[in-house]
């Protein structure tokens, strides 16, 4: 889940959804751990604006709420209204209105590789969903190995590239 | 604090920047100023250059190369006898100390009427001079061209600067409160009108002046610049260049978000 700071939180929501308007898709960066270990701290998630109708069950839907967003997984849609809950949460959402979700997140970008989102989890995935839920030093554990991870393939980036001069 | 070995061009900075010198006051940078290495040509116009290295600031462009320690402060300028590269260095500077504290420059005319500040942000030619001109006795200008916005735990501050846009004239070396950020549009008449939230940020953003592409003070600044949005009333200005505008502009005053 995405907190923003209750002072700019709104100018950064109305820029998020300026930005969907315009163009249809946007980027933004996950910062929470509510979606493990489908989408991780730091991965860019790109959101795509998408008709009321083409949301499905299991989607990954960008939702605001109280100068928050969130990227959460749909549970159950009605007509005007959806529930949604974090893979690695156990408790739903309260409802979100149609005017509150941003969009689809259509991709995931992580460590330089991409992929789409699935609607269908693995029993493993499901299975370390849970676990990342209820055990705080699993989870502490899997974000320490993600960071370092991450960390790396960043130096391998970085040592790759030339440096170049600002402009 | 800036320093140079030749006189006479001690005196063109103590000319150009007379209402702002402080002899007292501490000083966040000093610079020694050699004009005896200038880089070769003299063309302002190439792309400014602005790195980090090891902690250093390195600043570059056809007529300047400087570097500055931030820690220390300390820094030196090899340029040539024209003051417009000190300008551009003192302009990288403060917008480098100013990110570190939730202000910024800004491209923009500001005044004071009334006890408070009002900022006028445009691209050239938006009308921030045309503004400045029109400007009635009462009005203390504070800048036609690159306005200073402090951040301090009672809110913002825009200062007046040296740093003067066609009305070839610096500001006032004074401060006051806030008020009202107006985004300049030329028309028929005189109006001051809403603008949505995202619009004005974009059109703000685009009028902050930074240097760095740093990815963390980058995006510090962006922080700043929702916070200051969050915080001023931002509206904008559509105006018919005759001195009516600040019938409008005083009829704001006090009003703030």
């Amino acid at each position: 889940m995405g907190e923003l700071d209750t002072n700019t939180g709104k100018v950064k929501l109305e820029l998020l959804a300026d930005g969907l308007r315009s163009s249809e898709k946007i980027k933004i960066a996950a910062l929470g751990i509510s979606m493990l270990p489908v989408i991780w701290p730091g991965d860019l998630l790109t959101i795509q604006q998408v008709p009321w109708s083409d949301i499905k069950r299991d989607d990954i839907v960008a939702i605001v709420r109280d100068a928050r967003w969130s990227t959460h997984r749909v549970v159950e849609l009605f007509p005007d209204h959806l529930l949604t809950r974090g893979d690695a949460m156990d408790e739903i959402d309260p409802s979100s209105m149609r005017a509150q979700v941003l969009g689809l997140v259509v991709r995931i970008e992580r460590n330089g590789k991409e992929f789409i989102p699935s609607r269908r989890r693995t029993l493993g995935e499901r299975l370390l969903a849970w676990l990342l839920c209820h055990s705080a030093r699993t989870r502490s554990l899997a974000l320490r190995m993600h960071h370092a991870k991450t960390a790396r393939n960043s130096l391998e980036v970085a040592a790759k590239l030339r440096p170049s001069t600002t402009r | 604090m800036l320093r140079s070995e030749s006189r006479a061009f001690q005196q063109t900075l103590e000319s150009r920047y007379a209402g702002f010198i402080n002899p007292a006051a501490h000083p966040h940078a000093i610079f020694d100023i050699d004009l005896r290495n200038s880089p070769v040509g003299s063309n302002a116009d190439e792309d400014l250059q602005v790195e980090l290295k090891a902690g250093l600031w390195s600043f570059q462009r056809g007529d300047f190369v400087a570097q500055w320690d931030p820690d220390t402060g300390v820094g030196q300028i090899h340029q040539n006898e024209s003051p417009y590269g000190l300008d551009s260095v003192l302009r990288i500077v403060h917008s480098l100390l100013l990110a570190s504290s939730g202000g910024m420059l800004i491209h923009a005319a500001s005044a004071i009427r009334g006890g408070r500040a009002f900022l006028f942000s445009g691209v050239s030619g938006a009308g921030k001079t045309t503004i400045s001109r029109l400007a009635p006795p009462d009005v203390t200008l504070l800048t036609d061209e690159i306005s200073y916005i402090r951040r301090s735990p009672d809110g913002y501050a825009a200062c007046g600067t040296p740093f003067a846009g066609e009305l070839a004239k610096a500001g006032e070396n004074c401060s006051a409160p806030l008020d009202t950020i107006f985004l300049l549009e030329k028309g028929r008449a005189n109006r001051i009108e809403p603008i949505p939230v995202a619009q004005a940020a974009q059109a703000l953003m685009r009028n902050i002046l930074f240097f760095s592409h740093d990815r963390g003070l980058v995006e510090q600044v962006f922080e700043s610049a929702c916070r200051l949005i969050e915080s001023v009333s931002v509206q904008r200005l559509v105006f018919f260049p005759d001195a009516h505008i600040w019938e409008i502009i005083g009829a704001t005053a006090g009003a703030t978000t």
